[in-house]
């Protein structure tokens, strides 16, 4: 699959090397050069250095030919308006967004094409399961 | 009408005061403690300290009662995630954004945000007037260049100079937006009269530009 | 403790991956044997090929079989792993190699391995007598080149081998992805380099050579080689058709393989901003006339024979393949002089080309255009500098110039070096820059200086020559320093 991961932040760059390991053709768009730094040794895909809340540099990634894009910056409102970009003005097959404050989940409700992934929602209801499975102590 | 006006900076100072003066109700909502105690000291109005990107703190000035909600933010992302939920989820009426780039401008009304400043292009169009070192100016260019807003200064030796606007020999399908005269802009009428000097806002098809630019501006 | 045994992890994978490397060198030391449906003739020698594989595939195996089974984690492959597999991978490649030119031409072993060396690098200098060698050897060559020139790493990564890894890719002096994974970069890269020698074979057959000759020219042009099965080159067959036919394949070797790939996905445009298509381009339209005029118009008073002559060696030299038409010790010392400058620049980054590069001598000279340029500017304005490179802009930091300045100082260096053990075993200077310069940068032209007679001393010179310069130095020394390092390391902590 051609993947586009937007950010390149400790959860992108995670995302990126693995994704690229298993065999996947990465692009990772991030505004920081420095953050490049975080991808493993033997990432294969391009970097490419920009806005990526920007069409250009969208298209830059290619974001025409992918098949999945993942966004995962470190700010629910740029992860926001790049998912409804990547929705409306290149109509992507797949998108998958990270959300960090619960409360953004609600913005996402309505929207059919876009999954959301709210990192703080889902490890706190990993650790209550947990917590209710084994019993207080 | 109650405004909440979200960030802007300095702009938002001068810019409260104004609408204030105009007898609206306000409440800001800005990040900056030191701008925020210094607009509640001057302004007479709701200043309200947080970030409006988070729910509660709009909830907190008070968004379910607002009727308009104006988005000045430096950051599109942040202007377009506010009037969003504004408008989703506190049913806000009318909520508009300053966009800096002019590609959101689509984008955003596609989303439902029925407002938009595109500040680029506003900006952009009054530079180009002030550096226009021709008689003749663009103004704007409405659906996709259909049909154009110009500027022409009347020069001395043309032939609408000294004449009363039903005087002048125009095309029939162009209209007179304005006439500015030493920074005063007046609507014409019938019985203005035409100075030297005088800039006149055209409406026009693009075809007829050409036309009202010789009568008005002399012969080139 | 931990560290020894992620040490030992990574080695037991260097072990794995050269293995599996030094098995397919095997396996294409057995191709040379599908040519035997042609040459009936030669089974005899059959069994010196079967030796030279067999050795290999076992030895290969053996380095597998060892990493395979004591490989526990996984581990990222660096660029200093890659360097060890792809340094060891190619001396065992070499070492194997050689075994047939030692059996059947009897030849010593210092000149059979500058031989497969030679093929290996793609230089193209040869210590064979090409009139007497038997068409198996001759093949070999030329399949030798055709396989150096892709680059074992770069085989053995687009092919269904599990090797991965960007280390291993950098290793090999390839630096620019085509394609966002390095299997796919890979594979693209070896159906255009397969595509391009295919058509290389065909054009060479209509315009009237044997397919026999056909197939080891095309293989030495596209790798930019430059084996030829006749003793005197190109310039055997005095073919306008055939000349031309050259020129198209070493100008299609000695390109980038990221700006190929710009070109046949239609970017026209985009190709001839590339920083060095436009510094060939350059080169090859300023030093034509410069050379025609100033130095060859009296050993070839015709003109259209001169702009013959001179275009097809200055395209040979510049693209680093080795071909030749005429005899350079006949030539004037400004020509012969312009050569060998042309040969220290040499052809395309990430290309079958050796050399400096286009891109290096390009973006130094850039970065001396921009300081000049700077000073005329407002002393506080800030400026990106960037220049073309596949299909993007690339913008140049000051550790990219530093790099580059670095290398072209340290292939300037061994150079001289070079030159200077040529003179002191008494060969004039001019022709040991010429030589020499074409040892270093993988060319293959020869000023006469080479011959099975020559001095071993010079012999393992550039042989030496020819590995550091394809292997573009630094990744040797990596690997021998970390070798070093780490084998105190793990003896240390025992």
């Amino acid at each position: 699959m051609f993947i586009l991961i937007v950010g390149c932040g400790r959860t992108g760059s995670l995302l990126a090397g693995n994704l690229s390991r298993s065999g996947h053709e990465v692009v990772v768009i991030e505004h920081n050069p420095e953050s490049f730094a975080m991808l493993p040794v033997d990432f294969s895909g391009f970097q490419i250095e920009g806005d990526a809340a920007e069409n250009d540099i969208l298209r830059e990634g290619k974001i025409e030919s992918a098949d999945l894009v993942i966004i995962s910056t470190g700010n629910d409102q740029i992860n926001y308006l790049v998912s409804q970009m990547a929705k409306l003005n290149f109509d992507v097959p797949r998108i998958m967004v990270r959300a960090i404050d619960p409360a953004v989940e609600k913005m996402y409700e309505k929207d059919e094409r876009v999954e959301i992934f709210s990192q703080i929602s889902l490890l706190a209801e990993n650790m209550i399961n947990k917590i209710e499975r084994e019993g207080m102590r | 009408m109650d405004i909440i006006l979200v960030g802007g900076g300095k702009l938002i100072y001068h810019l409260a005061k104004k609408l204030i003066s105009k007898g609206h109700f306000l409440t800001i909502i800005n990040k900056d403690r030191k701008l925020a105690e210094d607009l509640s000291r001057e302004i007479n109005a709701t200043v309200v300290f947080g970030d409006a990107t988070n729910k509660s703190v709009l909830e907190d000035a008070g968004a379910y009662k607002a009727d308009n909600l104006v988005a000045l933010t430096q950051k599109d992302h942040n202007n377009l995630f506010i009037c969003k939920m504004a408008m989703d989820y506190f049913g806000v009426e009318r909520a508009t954004a300053l966009v800096n780039n002019p590609e959101n401008e689509e984008l955003f009304s596609t989303l439902g945000i029925t407002g938009i400043f595109n500040i680029t292009d506003l900006v952009s169009s009054i530079i180009e007037q002030s550096v226009a070192s021709d008689d003749v100016s663009n103004l704007t260019m409405i659906e996709e260049g259909k049909l154009s807003i110009f500027q022409v200064e009347v020069s001395p030796d043309s032939e609408a100079c000294g004449k009363e606007i039903k005087e002048i020999d125009l095309p029939l399908t162009i209209v007179l937006g304005g006439i500015v005269r030493n920074g005063d802009i007046t609507i014409p009428r019938g019985g203005s009269k035409v100075q030297a000097g005088d800039k006149i806002v055209i409406i026009s098809l693009p075809e007829e530009q050409a036309e009202a630019i010789k009568v008005f501006g002399g012969e080139e | 403790m931990k560290y020894k045994n992620l040490l030992i992890s990574r080695y037991y994978l260097i072990s794995k991956y050269t293995g599996i490397i030094i098995m397919f060198a095997g396996g294409a030391i057995l191709s040379p044997l599908l040519f035997l449906m042609a040459y009936p003739e030669e089974a005899a020698l059959a069994p010196h090929f079967l030796l030279a594989a067999g050795l290999s595939i076992l030895a290969g195996f053996i380095l597998y079989i060892y990493g395979n089974n004591h490989q526990e984690e996984d581990v990222e492959l660096s660029l200093n792993e890659g360097s060890i597999i792809v340094i060891f991978s190619w001396l065992g490649a070499i070492f194997f190699s050689a075994i047939p030119f030692v059996t059947i031409l009897d030849m010593s072993w210092t000149n059979s391995i500058f031989e497969v060396v030679s093929g290996w690098t793609t230089t193209g200098l040869s210590l064979v007598d090409v009139t007497t060698a038997p068409k198996l050897i001759l093949i070999w060559r030329s399949i030798m080149q055709f396989f150096g020139g892709a680059g074992l790493a770069v085989i053995a990564l687009s092919s269904l081998l599990p090797v991965h890894g960007m280390g291993l890719y950098m290793a090999e002096a390839r630096s620019d992805k085509l394609l966002p994974h390095v299997k796919r970069s890979t594979m693209m890269i070896m159906k255009i380099y397969t595509l391009y020698t295919v058509a290389g074979v065909f054009l060479y057959y209509i315009s009237g050579m044997t397919l026999f000759d056909s197939i080891n020219h095309s293989m030495a042009a596209i790798s930019t080689g430059g084996f030829s099965t006749q003793p005197d080159s190109i310039g055997h067959y005095n073919s306008l058709s055939i000349e031309v036919v050259t020129i198209v394949l070493m100008f299609l070797g000695t390109i980038n393989f990221a700006t190929h790939y710009t070109l046949l996905k239609g970017k026209i445009k985009t190709f001839f901003k590339n920083a060095e298509i436009r510094l060939m381009i350059t080169l090859v339209t300023l030093l034509t006339p410069i050379i025609m005029f100033f130095s060859l118009n009296a050993l070839y008073p015709r003109l259209s024979e001169n702009f013959r002559i001179t275009f097809f060696q200055i395209v040979t030299a510049l693209s680093t393949t080795g071909f030749s038409t005429i005899s350079f010790a006949g030539w004037p010392i400004f020509a012969n002089f312009i050569i060998i400058i042309i040969m220290l620049v040499g052809g395309g980054t990430g290309s079958t080309a050796g050399g400096i590069k286009q891109y290096r001598i390009y973006l130094i000279f850039k970065s001396i255009y921009w300081e000049i340029k700077e000073q005329f500017l407002p002393r506080r304005s800030v400026s990106s500098n960037y220049l073309w490179r596949g299909e993007n802009k690339f913008y140049v930091k000051d550790h990219h110039i530093k790099d580059v300045a670095n290398y072209i100082i340290l292939y300037l260096f061994t150079f001289f070096a070079g030159v200077a053990i040529h003179t002191a075993y008494g060969y004039s200077l001019l022709d040991s820059m010429f030589e020499f310069g074409s040892a270093l940068g993988t060319v293959g032209l020869s000023i006469g200086l080479i011959s099975p007679e020559a001095p071993v001393g010079i012999i393992w010179t550039q042989t030496i020559g020819m590995f550091l310069g394809r292997l573009e130095f630094f990744i040797i020394l990596y690997a021998g320093i970390k070798l070093v390092k780490d084998g105190i390391y793990i003896s240390k902590h025992d």
